[in-house]
């Protein structure tokens, strides 16, 4: 059960204050807050696969997925990419700062129906921010999952994040397996060139008891879930999160409208069998 | 269940006893059409109108909406939800049938799991008298759409079944609230006044025509997606956004940090957004979901007639005909609905629409 900190205006924040800040590529920067209020603090917790939206006061408000785990309490970890005004100025914020976050909002991983499966992660660039939320959770709850494989590609090895949970942590734990491929190699790069589904014929994927949990740009998912379907992978058994512009998260502005149905409410987590029948959704 | 009757040349008595409670708006006559207005000259109520040019959610989720109130320098929020609550409680006067439908879906909109409190506050502070359509207005089309009547949505319901009178119903103790404000202009019902009040119903039917037929125009949408029509009409639409602004159910919406000169306040600040704006879907990084004319043109059909579906179980549209109105390009969504819903559903054309 999730519990929420009941509030009387949805759409007014909690103040939260910068603690940690770690540069993971030109781009992009892992943000850690930490709620003003004690209350907050306590009853904040959320889904992996859910996001909140954060507000820079005098520029506006930017949903970003929540990157940590909720197995780790007390800790709100946002990895975003500098893009745009918003993005921009998040990056200039120093320790101490203050920011506006509320939610958390969207439905989130069904960690329930994972449990109990082997799981397949195939992420694209930052599409591994919200996966990782879902990694540290089987990590840490290691028991509930069977084998997890994680497929990762990029660019180029320059543009990879969370590349020592990658290397040095995932990779390490027992019955994980940890793929990378960059589109473009460089000169100390060793490992794959290509595109992240040469890496499906690079390690053993059983569809059998296994769900597949993607994120990436919007190009990825249509190649990715083709082979996945090759491999025997229902349509209800691979997951996706959507992106689309929002400014509630909240489901009342309709920016977020995707198909029939709302990225914020009904999603960002959708089923292939429902973003199959969401007109434009991928 | 008391209902009563209320002498027509009454109305502008009544509205002034209830002024002195209440801010009254009603539609008055503006240029060639007519606008929700407050009633400050009770004697511009015109409750003989055809259509308002902008509907009355205006006042419901206004084009301009100060969510809150922050202070740069120590970030302090203040929150200005309870400024929407005015003082003094407002009466919209002659609502029609078409327009209460209108808020009923707005009602769901706002409502729901995150209740908005902006509306639910301006919501609760106003009274409806709503206003029966023996005959149909101009460009409307609400009994096909079947939102040419309502179960509930208003306080007081005027019916008009004579010269000299109207029948009154009363949904709620709002509603009964005017009438103990005035008791003396209201008279209880007989049973002659049953009669006439069946004798206005039965010429309201035959007065409102039956036209589209919407039987499967979920799967219709979803089939014409490709449809040419799209294209066609996205040539003529200059997404100028006036059907959607007028439109009673259409409340797409944007957010913006209004910051002040001394760059020390900043008013968070909703206002009237439609899909048919460019930059609606528009992502970082410039891709825009919805780039091209045509898709948008088509989205707000598809939300109003297959999203709304999913979201919130009915059609976002109440066949007011404001839109057809509005629009500069003579898009009449009247027409679109029959031309898809004649290829795509077999739907029998009843009149050419
Ligand atoms: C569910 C969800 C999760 C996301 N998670 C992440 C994440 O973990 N890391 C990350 O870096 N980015 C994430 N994004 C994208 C992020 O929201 C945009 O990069 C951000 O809004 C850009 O804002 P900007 O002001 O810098 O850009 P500008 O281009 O200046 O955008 C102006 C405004 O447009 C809206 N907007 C623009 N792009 C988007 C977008 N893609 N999605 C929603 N609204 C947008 C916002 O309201 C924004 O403030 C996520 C988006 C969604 C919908
Ligand atoms: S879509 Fe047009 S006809 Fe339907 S409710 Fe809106 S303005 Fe009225
Ligand atoms: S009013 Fe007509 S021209 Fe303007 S956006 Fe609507 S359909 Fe397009
Ligand atoms: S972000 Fe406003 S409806 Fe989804």
């Amino acid at each position: 059960m999730q519990i929420q900190v009941k509030r009387d205006n949805e759409y007014v924040p909690d103040i939260a204050k910068l603690v940690k800040k770690t540069k993971m590529t030109e781009y992009e920067i892992l943000f850690e807050f930490v709620f003003d209020n004690q209350e907050v603090r306590d009853l904040f917790t959320y889904i992996p696969g859910q996001f909140v939206q954060l507000s820079i006061f005098g520029i506006g408000e930017a949903p970003f997925s929540i990157s940590s785990t909720p197995t780790r309490k007390g800790v709100l970890q946002l990895g975003v990419r500098n893009t745009g005004d918003l993005t921009a100025a998040m990056h200039k914020l120093e320790i101490g700062d203050k920011v506006g976050i509320r939610g958390p909002y969207g439905n989130g991983f069904p960690i329930n129906k994972l449990k109990g499966h082997n799981l397949l992660f195939v992420a694209g660039g930052i599409g591994l921010v919200p996966l990782r939320s879902v990694i540290n959770y089987v990590a840490d709850r290691r028991d509930d999952f069977g084998k997890v494989t994680i497929l990762y590609g990029s660019r180029n090895p320059e543009e990879r994040v969370f590349v020592d949970e990658l290397e040095k942590t995932w990779s390490k734990i027992p019955d994980f397996e940890v793929l990378q491929t960059v589109d473009q190699g460089n000169d100390t790069w060793e490992g794959n060139v290509g595109v992240v589904t040469t890496l499906f014929k690079k390690c053993l994927v059983d569809s059998k008891e296994s769900m597949a949990l993607i994120c990436g740009p919007p190009v990825m998912y249509k190649f990715v879930v083709r082979d996945l379907l090759n491999l025997g992978f229902a349509r209800d058994e691979i997951f996706l999160s959507l992106e689309r512009r929002m400014k509630c998260g909240i489901g009342k502005c309709a920016h977020c409208q995707v198909g029939h149905k709302l990225t914020c409410m009904d999603g960002p987590v959708f089923t292939y069998f429902e973003a199959e029948r969401l007109q434009e959704s991928i | 269940m008391p209902t009563y009757t209320i002498r027509k040349d009454e109305i502008p008595k009544l509205v002034e006893t209830l002024k002195e409670k209440y801010e009254v708006y009603g539609p008055v006559p503006r240029r060639t059409s007519h606008v929700f207005d407050k009633l400050d000259d009770v004697s511009k109520l015109d409750l003989d109108y055809d259509s308002t040019i902008m509907s009355p959610k205006k006042y419901l989720t206004p084009n301009r909406q100060v969510l809150m109130r922050v202070g740069l320098k120590e970030t302090t929020l203040e929150d200005t939800a309870n400024e929407s609550t005015m003082d003094t409680p407002r009466i919209l006067f002659g609502v029609h049938a078409c327009d209460i439908n209108g808020i009923l879906f707005l009602d769901k909109v706002f409502g729901g799991k995150y209740q908005d409190v902006y509306y639910a506050s301006n919501r609760e502070n106003t009274t409806i008298v709503g206003l029966n359509c023996i005959s149909p207005c101009k460009y409307g089309f609400c009994r096909s759409v079947d939102k040419n009547y309502v179960f509930e949505g208003y306080d007081l319901f005027l019916t008009e079944v004579s010269d000299t009178h109207y029948y009154v119903h009363v949904g709620t103790p709002k509603g009964d609230r005017i009438i103990t404000y005035a008791p003396e202009l209201f008279s209880e019902t007989s049973i002659g006044d049953n009669d006439l009040f069946k004798t206005a119903l039965r010429k309201k039917h035959e007065n409102h025509p039956d036209e589209l037929y919407l039987d499967y125009i979920h799967e219709t949408l979803d089939m014409a997606w490709d449809d040419e029509i799209w294209d066609e009409l996205g040539e003529l639409c200059m997404n100028c956004g006036s059907c959607a602004m007028t439109c009673p159910t259409c409340y797409c919406f944007d957010v913006e940090d209004d910051v002040d000169l001394s760059l020390s306040t900043v008013e968070r600040t909703r206002k009237w957004d439609t899909c048919l704006f460019h930059d609606f879907a528009l992502v970082a990084g410039n891709h825009n979901f919805r780039g091209h004319p045509p898709s948008r043109l088509k989205y707000r059909f598809y939300h109003k007639f297959r999203a709304a579906i999913h979201d919130h179980g009915e059609i976002a549209c109440t066949g007011c005909g404001r839109c057809i109105e509005a629009c500069p390009a003579g898009i009449s969504i009247k027409d679109v609905l029959h031309r898809l819903q004649d290829y795509w559903a077999s739907s029998p054309t009843v009149t050419g629409g």
